[in-house]
């Protein structure tokens, strides 16, 4: 009964943030098990594993809804930024802690239903994009895909809303903007870009709804309606979703880098002004880089591919502070900094393999083949899910009061690390070739071999689905019988979340409220071994 | 409304038009002698350079700094220097220049290409194509429509697009080339089929159960064996119409025949 009223009905952001985090890493695990399916069933040509290809295709529509709208945005805008910002900010909570406890019940019920998907008759098969016409006459059933999208988007909209609140105004009395931390300025960011541009997608598949449901005609050309139209409204919010993804994977790593190295950030203004609130403001002109080959205006295509390349530019700010905060640092390696030196490596790799993506004329041919989906796993995928489980053992202490094992946590890094490298490397390969993404056979390229690659992909899916369930294995079973931390601030840290509050930390996270001086960074170490 | 997207548009092509013009593989409005997929080629190589330096450049750093920097024992802080104010600018300012610099040099190229690609040459031979659930249907006109797609060799060959029912997406990828296909929109792309053989094209936008089960030959044939091919089929099709070919079948021999063979 009292683990009923004190989770079920908690207002605690700690307590709300792990919530996100048991829900999303339940996606993230129900759809990396459809990863391995269809890494099985590519292995060779033609239908061995699952029967049949729609069978295949609600596999590939649920791994990537789930991995995305299930795993990665819940994971880093829910769990992460629910644990970590108040914490690190100095506040005793978020500024409207019931609202924050509706937002994740409302993402559970999204989970839940998105898990239905395997047990109603006509299964969603609609990709996690819903492009209609498909959408509209497939007999799957659409309208899952529709409530999943709004009951996660609703909790993204009312999460966004309470955190923006939380960081203008809760910060810690003295805490400028300028020594806000590098995790809450970036999803502060990422919270800016879900406000505004979530309520385009939730607009998008409602009118997907009413055209499969109602009969209204906004995607039916032959009623004066236009297919391109969702594909816009779509991408208008699905590619900032990118950035959603994006920030706070990045900040996670500054504040990991930083703390593990001992140094502080690197050009810390340049980081937030130039790479944080740039990103905010070029994420919504870029869109049109994923209907390079739908048909849009010649002209608009050429113009999208300007914007799309000067992403560079703010991401390059962010990419030489945290190369920077590197230089003559004094790095102590753990299982969180591990994952962290990984993301220097998937970053570079996602992002270059952009760069021909985001040229018009290049993704002619490059786009929707498995170079596309190369390039989006490693930067989009891998990139923040590494970052989420660099953080989960970062401030496993603080979640837990214990340590995480670290001999299986580094085991499963190697696996995970290893796995990853093996499964994408071949399908850029093949993707330059020719090979399409979501196909199950692949016959027609036989002259080609591609079946060799595949195999490769498929052992490396192996790896990290076993790296994967050891990481999952260890957090539950040190959550539970790990060794207690003795030290409130096992790695050094000055953020506030270290210094002043328990590990694990109370209800009302500090024993005393907080306030800092005019000095204080998050960054700063002097009093390190002191 | 459009006039101000236009306004915002046609700024960001300017920014972009003077390294263009710079740029000096730009080819007059008929100059054909880059056909897409040598273009895409080169313009692939050129941009895997262009990542490929910055990317071992970036990688070898942050992995000699891993290693480099690693405490030698407890207690100890990095030490990274203060950036004065000047320095902070600059490290801010320069790599976004040469970022910028960078974006400018691949947007031009791009563009270059891009003008190729979308360009039809006057002399293609133009061939409409209806996809469906799940096959191709490829409409030479006079009757004649097949579910292979047979070009003559050396005549670039435009393709007319539209679908019955969802989308598709039509790739060819010897000839580097892709559009989509879908209901209520004609699309189009061109290529040139340089040299003789059978190639493959396959659907890359989800279209359902068949989605990985539609290809499609793509036969490049002699001149002369293209038109007996199509007289061929223009017979069997029935009821033939009166109008004798006009454009298309007398084109290829009046194209430039690059044979290799």
């Amino acid at each position: 009964m009292s683990l009923i009223k004190e989770w079920v009905f908690t207002t605690d952001h700690k307590r709300v943030g792990i919530l996100y985090l048991i829900g999303s890493i339940a996606a993230f695990a129900v759809a990396g098990l459809m990863a391995l399916i269809i890494r099985a069933e590519q292995y060779n040509s033609g239908l061995q594993i699952v029967d049949t290809q729609d069978t295949y295709n609600v596999f590939l529509y649920f791994h990537g809804a789930a991995m995305i709208l299930g795993f990665l945005i819940p994971g880093l805008t829910g769990f992460m930024a629910n644990f970590i910002i108040p914490l690190q900010i100095g506040a005793r909570d978020v500024a409207f802690p019931r609202l924050n406890s509706f937002s994740v019940w409302l993402f559970w019920a999204g989970i839940i239903l998105a898990l239905l998907t395997f047990v109603i008759p006509d299964k969603p098969d609609v990709m996690w994009t819903g492009y209609p016409p498909y959408s509209v006459t497939t007999a799957g059933n659409t309208a899952f895909y529709v409530f999943t999208v709004h009951l996660i988007g609703f909790a993204s909209i009312l999460a966004s809303i309470n955190f923006i609140v939380t960081i203008i105004y809760m910060r810690a009395p003295g805490m400028g903007w300028n020594q806000l931390p590098m995790f809450s300025w970036c999803t502060f960011g990422a919270f800016i870009i879900q406000l505004i541009f979530v309520p385009v997608l939730a607009a998008a598949v409602t009118m997907l709804l009413l055209d499969k449901y109602v009969g209204t005609n906004f995607f039916n050309p032959t009623n004066g309606g236009d297919v391109l139209l969702y594909q816009n409204l779509f991408w208008f919010y699905s590619h900032p979703a990118v950035y959603v993804i994006f920030l706070p994977a990045m900040g996670a790593l500054y504040e990991i880098v930083s703390t593990m190295g001992k140094n502080p950030v690197f050009n810390y203004k340049a980081a937030v002004y130039g790479g944080v609130c740039g990103i905010v403001i070029v994420a919504g002109e870029v869109w049109v880089h994923h209907l390079y080959v739908a048909g849009m205006p010649d002209w608009l295509r050429i113009g999208q591919m300007v914007t799309t390349l000067l992403i560079s530019v703010p991401v390059g700010f962010m990419v030489i502070s945290l190369w920077g905060t590197l230089y003559r640092a004094a790095i102590t390696y753990n299982i969180a900094m591990l994952y962290a030196a990984a993301c220097f490596f998937l970053v570079l790799l996602g992002g270059l393999t952009g760069i021909p993506l985001a040229m018009t004329v290049l993704t002619v041919n490059l786009s929707e083949t498995s170079f596309v989906h190369a390039h989006f796993h490693f930067v989009m995928a891998i990139f923040a899910a590494f970052a989420v489980f660099g953080s989960v053992y970062f401030w496993f202490p603080k979640m837990t009061g214990r340590s995480a094992d670290t001999k299986l946590g580094v085991l499963a890094f190697w696996l995970n690390n290893i796995g990853v490298q093996v499964t994408f490397w071949p399908l850029f390969i093949i993707g330059l070739q020719g090979m399409p993404r979501r196909y199950a056979d692949y016959d027609m390229f036989a002259g080609l071999n591609f079946e060799k690659y595949h195999h490769i992909s498929t052992y490396g899916a192996i790896l990290t689905a076993v790296g994967a369930a050891l990481m999952i294995i260890n957090w539950i079973w040190s959550a539970a019988f790990g060794e207690k931390v003795k030290n409130g601030n096992p790695w050094g840290s000055n953020g506030l979340e270290w210094t002043h509050a328990a590990c694990p930390a109370g209800p009302g996270n500090f024993p005393e409220d907080v306030t800092v001086g005019p000095e204080w960074s998050a960054y700063d170490y002097s009093k390190f071994g002191k | 409304m459009k006039r101000i997207y236009s306004a915002i548009w046609g700024g960001l092509l300017a920014l972009s038009a003077g390294p263009a013009m710079a740029s000096t593989a730009a080819p007059a409005r008929n100059d054909y002698s880059v056909s897409p997929n040598e273009g895409w080629d080169t313009l692939w190589n050129t941009v895997l350079l262009d990542i490929t330096v910055i990317g071992v450049v970036f990688g070898f750093a942050a992995l000699y700094m891993l290693f480099k920097y690693k405490a030698s024992g407890p207690g100890q802080i990095g030490k990274l220097p203060k950036l004065s104010r000047a320095q902070a600018w600059g490290f801010a300012l320069l790599p976004a220049a040469v970022f910028m610099a960078d974006d400018f040099y691949l947007s031009a190229k791009g563009w270059t290409l891009w003008n190729i690609y979308r360009r039809v040459p006057e002399n293609a031979l133009e061939v409409k194509l209806v996809a469906r659930q799940w096959q191709w249907e490829f409409d030479y006109g006079q009757g004649v429509k097949t579910d292979t797609l047979v070009v003559p060799q050396g005549q670039p060959v435009v393709l007319r697009m539209t679908a019955e029912d969802v989308i598709h997406s039509y790739f060819i990828p010897h000839f580097r080339v892709k559009e989509d296909v879908m209901p209520g929109r004609v699309t189009y792309l061109w290529f040139m089929p340089k040299d003789l053989g059978t190639y493959v094209s396959v659907c890359t936008e989800f279209c359902g159960t068949g989605h990985s089960n539609m290809p499609a030959d793509v036969k490049v044939v002699p001149p002369g064996e293209f038109q007996a091919w199509f007289a061929s089929n223009r017979q069997a099709a029935a009821p033939a119409p009166a109008a004798a070919p006009a454009a298309d079948p007398a084109a290829p021999a009046a194209a430039p025949a690059a044979n290799p063979s």
